[in-house]
Formats: structure tokens, sequence, C-alpha cells
């Protein structure tokens, strides 16, 4: 028998998470018996299965998302921006200038 | 005299209680976990369909769903003999389980005409459940039917051993005549067994089963039958019982597996009349 893994939606605006494992002879009977070992008291309104062997691991994971600083590409990287223009804006003021925004 | 539409009522909620109280012996037992569960709710489903009725019954009888349930002699159960069948092979089982819930299917549909509104609304809710039991059924149907040889020939003798038996779940009830002019029957029961007959032999027949059905005379010879492993199996291999005629559940005539089940099945409520979960 093949494992098949199994995703579920609690309703149909919610994404798609792992709900567990089953082992099953083909992709028919899966279908069949994941419901009842993984959605007997209504954990969700959508069930997905898929042959474990269908799902593709990434390689080398150690090196997702960088290994040196680039905390600029996160969100938090641009924290008090509006405060630092602002103050940009009124430095160049004193001095006659102005930050034009097109 | 007696409500016909209670001669009905014993018959079909009899029928899910007893198959459920055996379904529910797997519980543990079944071949993988996956199975287990897919069939212990399954054996849940028919209980809860039997309560359903009982509910329904219990209007017309005045007798508690429980007493109904837990409290009958064994001759006064109406389930066919075939749903009181030991758990022996689980190849057994799942013949069984193919052939009642196609039978299930057939009458539940009729049965969605009925002039009965209660009845009607509830069947209307059986039918939900029972469309994943056929689904089950049908989908071990095909693969056992497939191979390998052992798989086949079990199961092939499990429905040449249980067809009798699941034949006579279309035994006349008591009163039909008066449920079909009252319309609660909108078909009787011999129609609903010609339509079970060419549902289940049509499906028999596309995977070479139709020597099931033959049950009387020899073996046809010389057909071989490719499975889905390759190998060959001559439908001589396939050994036929004259199946028994499997009539009498529905006078309340069981065979002599009924009375360890009612032991089971009814002990606690013998033991302790009204105790509650």
């Amino acid at each position: 028998m093949d494992v098949y893994e199994v995703f579920q939606r609690r309703t149909h605006d919610d994404p798609l998470v792992h709900a567990g494992s089953i082992k099953a002879q083909d992709l028919e009977m899966a279908l069949i018996l994941a419901r009842e070992t993984h959605f007997r008291h209504g954990e969700g309104e959508e069930c997905w299965v898929v042959k474990r062997e269908d799902l593709h691991a990434v390689p080398n994971p150690e090196t997702m998302g960088g290994v040196t600083d680039r905390s600029y590409r996160r969100q938090d990287g641009y924290v008090g921006v509006g405060a630092k223009l602002k103050r940009v804006t009124e430095e160049m003021k004193k001095l006659g200038k102005s930050i034009t925004r097109e | 005299m007696s409500d016909p539409r209670a001669s009905l009522l014993f018959a079909l909620a009899d029928d899910e209680l007893i198959l459920g109280h055996r379904l529910s012996e797997w519980t543990g037992w079944v071949p993988y976990i996956e199975e287990d569960l897919a069939l212990s709710s399954i054996a849940q489903d028919e209980i809860a369909h039997a309560r359903m009725l009982l509910d329904i019954l219990s209007v017309i009888d005045g007798r508690d769903p429980d007493a109904l349930a837990l409290g009958r002699a064994p001759g006064e159960y109406r389930n066919a003999i075939l749903c009181e069948q030991p758990n022996t092979d689980f190849a057994f089982t799942l013949a069984c389980h193919w052939l009642y819930d196609h039978a299930d299917n057939v009458r539940l549909r009729a049965l969605q005409e009925s002039s009965f509104k209660e009845l009607r609304e509830a069947v209307a809710v059986m039918l939900l459940e029972e469309r994943y039991h056929l689904e089950h059924a049908d989908a071990w149907f095909r693969r056992l039917a497939d191979g390998p040889v052992d798989a086949r020939h079990r199961f092939g003798e499990a429905l040449a051993n249980a067809i009798g038996m699941a034949e006579a779940l279309f035994e006349p009830l008591d009163d039909e005549s008066v449920l079909v002019s009252e319309g609660i029957l909108p078909t009787g029961t011999e129609e609903w067994h010609d339509e079970w007959m060419a549902r289940i032999g049509g499906m028999l027949d596309e995977v070479g089963f139709d020597q099931v059905l033959t049950s009387q005379g020899e073996p046809e010879t010389g057909e071989m039958v490719p499975t889905s492993t390759g190998e060959i199996e001559s439908t001589e291999q396939i050994a036929r019982r004259v199946p028994s005629s499997g009539a009498g559940g529905r006078r309340g005539e069981h065979s002599e597996h009924f009375e360890p089940l009612w032991l089971e099945m009814t002990a606690l409520y013998r033991a302790h009349p009204g105790a509650r979960w």
C-alpha cells in the first residue's frame, strides 16, 4: 500500500493544512478512507489527498531565506520610515531645499 | 390488528441494528487501521439509522426506542438472517456489505416516495450516509474481484454463500398488500428484488462473477479470468454451494447465530433495564 498525505480546509475560505497521513491501495481507496480517518468529527469542509511520493521537497532547505543579514527585506525593516522622511524633510527645509515626491 | 407500518419499520430497523452490531464486532480487528475506522463508522451509521426508525416506530408501538432495540425476545426481531451471520472472513463481511448495501439502496430509494411522511424524511437523511456505504462496498467489490487469485477466490465464494440470504432481504412483509395500497410502499418487495438483482447481476457479470447467481448446477468450465496480478484463474476453482433459501427472518425465524448475538447485544439492558449512558 502507498502512503497518502491528507489535507483539509476547515471552511472553504481557509487555507489548505495538513491533516495527517493514511495508507491505501490506490487513489480511490485513499479518498474513501481519508474521510473516516481524519474527518469523523466535522474537522473540515474539504478533504484532499496526494500520494506522498508525489510531494517533492526543495533541496538544501538550510539555505532557504539566505544566510547573511538581509533584514531590509523584511517588513520590520521599514518600521519608522514615515518619521525618518519627516525628519529629513525638515532638515532640507532649513537648508532651503525641498523633497518632491512625484 | 397491529398497524401494518410496524412490520415495515421492524424489518428496516432490525436489519440496520443487527448488521450494525455485527460490523461493530470488527472494531480493532480489521486488517488495517484506516479500514477499521471506515467500517466502524459504517457500523455506527447503521445503528444510528436503526435508532431513527425505532423513534418513528416508538410512536406507533408505545414502547420506548431502547426497549424496542434491546428489550424484545429473539423471536420478535425481524431482520433478514444475512445481517446476523458471524464475521468469519473479512471477504465474507465485505460480500455481505456489498449485497446488503445495494439492497438497502434499492428499498430506500423506493421509500423516498412513500406516503408515510416521517419515514420519508428519515429515509432522506439515511440516504446521505448510505451513499458512502455504497461507494465503500463497490470499491472493495472491484478490488477483490480484480484479484490476486486468493482474494478473488475467497470473495467469489463468500458472494455465492451469501447471495441466497441476501435475496431474503426482500422476503414479503406482513400486510404488504395494505402497505402498497396505502402508498406506504410505493413499490413492493418483489419489484425491489428484481431491481436489485438486475443491478448486482450486471456488476457481477462485468467482473466475471456471473456464476455467483447460478445457484444450481455444475460450475461453468473452461473460462479463464485474468486478474490484476496476471495470474489466471479458472472459474472452476470457485466453490459454489447451493444457497439456502435464507428466508424466515421477516417472520422472526432466525439462524443459530442470532441468539449468541442477541445475548451479547442485550446483556447490559437485561442486567440493568433503563440504564443510561
